[in-house]
């Protein structure tokens, strides 16, 4: 279970997200950055496999493996003009995260985001017992 | 802790003080530069609280600044300034934001406005043909691999080398376009792959190109020596380092974040202030990598003036004359300069995160023709509205490390600002306000509306009241060209 929604910021765009556990929360943070970044692309019909991309993580504090995520989905994004979607998380070998996501090409973005920030980083758990964080995008 | 205006402590009309004792952690005071209404707008938002966080940073030099155009940003405030000491202070890459070197320049014509009303049309279908924008949109120009690393290097004198421009151009570009210490070897391989092609492009959000003409002159022996006149015709640049710059900052935040507290025992109130020691390798590594993206923006600014330049031409059949450079600032950066603290020249770092360089008469740095007067400031207004040139001032120099305001400075957040006026709308006012537009969408349009940015007339006329900076000339857009 996994949900995300936009709250107010006065220059940039803050991002809510809630899930029922961490891979999840990740998956959840990936549909609002790529929400903001090209509505709907991870949507169409298109086929989803233009471009496979393998993302490292090393295991370390988890508010900081969600940023370094979203930030290389980002650089992904910019490199090769596409939008990732369906992220895969293969293996938790060595402590690192493998992650393998699918990309398709788009002929242009809808939001230019500069990156994703740390700031006010944390994740909690919130009442309903699920993981909770805010993530601020410089845009 | 929320502040309230009253635990602010008034030192003239214009400028107001936190005490260095108000929080237990910040090392130097803070101190804004607002009026007393623009303040009670300021302490609305995180701005302040921000602002004694930054105050409370290994290293800091005498005082943490707040300009009149100040918002609340993320770790520093937009329109922050923050001096620490050099080589053992910190060096903080959110203290200069993502947009490394996002900057602005003026261009000048010889033209009165009279004499090319009829043209401004085609010369602002022209530029929005000439200058890619937009978002992820690409440039004519894609860089090598060797070349890419020439670039960063060198910044504007590479592309003056290469034909985008005289060398003349340098001397009125702020450290001459070429930040010294770059070094490519400490910009990761996306970076470089996401800066590729992006060379002589604006990109979207706040970032334009804007024909102006010269609606009034305040100072008339500086406005001489800076080679303006009333009813001029000028163009303004504003864009910065692009996808390089944001990924510079990005690669940078991520390794210190690991090591800040672990091998240097530094702890911060908001990760996105993370920060290690100048004279660390992480550090060391952090500047050059950020001289890197500064240059970057700089050929990047020089590009983009060579294809105003190509659309005057064009336009103009050729009669237009030159458009000469009046000055290029950085808004967002890191500088080692001399300042003098508590009566001592002293090297410091000093951080301006939406804010920007405003050296005083006498400054070495300056030409000679600046150096008599002091260095010419643009601070663009949004979009629709005026725009200014100062010049610095020697009280600059003793009070705000030579920094002033940037701009008018956001109000009204994005979603707030297209809940409240439509593209269209807007389009359709500029028009009827005798401005040509041409923009990459409507939604972006709505976005930079004047509605939610401060009044720039105001901003001005505080950093002008401080004495911070004099007014010299007010510009008003005739055309806009935006992502």
């Amino acid at each position: 279970m996994r949900k995300y929604q936009f709250l107010p910021h006065m220059a940039d765009v803050k991002l809510k997200v809630t899930a029922s556990d961490f891979l999840e929360l990740l998956r959840g943070a990936l549909e609002g950055m790529n929400a903001l970044i090209k509505k709907d692309a991870c949507k169409t019909n298109e086929s989803p496999r233009e471009v496979i991309k393998k993302i490292n993580l090393p295991a370390q504090e988890k508010s900081l493996m969600l940023i370094d995520f979203l930030n290389e989905v980002l650089t992904l994004s910019q490199i090769h003009h596409a939008i990732f979607c369906r992220p895969q998380f293969k293996t938790l070998k060595n402590r690192t995260l493998t992650i393998q996501i699918w990309g398709k090409k788009v002929s242009g973005f809808d939001e230019d985001i500069k990156a994703v920030t740390y700031h006010d980083l944390n994740i909690i758990k919130n009442k309903q017992g699920l993981l909770e964080t805010l993530v601020v995008f410089d845009i | 802790m929320k502040l309230s205006k009253k635990e602010l402590k008034k030192i003239s009309d214009v400028s107001w003080e936190i005490p260095k004792g108000f929080s237990e952690f910040m090392k130097v005071p803070a101190r804004i530069y607002a009026t007393s209404d623009a303040l009670e707008d300021i302490l609305k938002d995180q701005s302040l609280e921000q602002l004694m966080n930054v105050a409370a940073l290994p290293g800091i030099e005498k005082v943490a600044l707040a300009m009149p155009d100040v918002h609340e940003g993320y770790g520093f405030p937009i329109g922050g300034v923050a001096a620490t000491s050099y080589p053992d202070g910190v060096i903080s890459p959110g203290g200069i934001g993502f947009d490394i070197n996002c900057g602005i320049r003026l261009l000048k014509s010889s033209k009165h406005i009279d004499k090319i009303k009829d043209y401004i049309e085609n010369l602002t279908q022209e530029i929005y043909r000439q200058v890619p924008s937009g978002v992820g949109r690409g440039g004519a120009l894609r860089l090598k691999t060797k070349e890419m690393d020439h670039v960063l290097e060198q910044g504007a004198s590479w592309m003056v080398k290469h034909g985008y421009g005289q060398p003349e151009d340098l001397d009125d570009i702020e450290s001459k376009g070429q930040l010294l210490g770059a070094n490519p070897r400490c910009v990761s391989l996306h970076a470089k792959q996401r800066g590729q092609d992006q060379l002589g492009t604006i990109g979207a959000g706040n970032h334009f190109v804007e024909i102006d003409s010269v609606d009034q002159i305040y100072n008339e022996e500086v406005a001489r020596v800076f080679g303006l006149f009333s009813g001029q015709l000028v163009f303004l640049i504003h864009t910065g380092s692009r996808g390089l710059g944001h990924q510079v900052c990005t690669d940078y935040l991520r390794e210190m974040v690991r090591v800040m507290k672990p091998r240097y025992g530094i702890d911060v109130p908001d990760r996105q202030l993370v920060c290690v020691p100048f004279s660390s390798q992480e550090g060391k590594n952090y500047f050059s990598a950020m001289a890197c993206a500064a240059n970057f923006a700089w050929a990047n600014r020089q590009m983009i003036t060579w294809e105003v330049r190509e659309a005057w031409q064009t336009v103009l059949k050729g009669n237009g004359g030159d458009l000469a450079i009046l000055y290029d600032v950085a808004h967002n950066i890191a500088k080692v300069e001399e300042h003098e603290i508590e009566g001592q020249k002293k090297k410091v770092i000093v951080h301006r995160k939406g804010a920007t360089r405003a050296f005083g008469p006498g400054h070495p740095e300056l030409k000679e023709t600046f150096r008599k007067v002091g260095q010419p400031i643009i601070i663009p207004g949004s979009m629709g509205t005026a725009s200014y040139v100062l010049v610095g001032t020697t009280q600059a120099m003793e009070e705000t490390f030579g920094s002033c305001c940037h701009g008018a400075g956001r109000r009204m957040s994005r979603r707030q600002a297209k809940r409240e006026v439509t593209g269209s709308k807007l389009y359709d006012e500029l028009r009827k306000k005798g401005i040509s537009v041409q923009a990459g969408s409507m939604r972006g349009l709505a976005e930079e509306a004047p509605l939610a940015y401060k009044d720039v007339d105001q901003v001005v006329r505080v950093v002008h009241q401080a004495g911070i900076a004099k007014k010299v000339a007010r510009l008003v857009p005739v055309g806009v060209i935006k992502g």
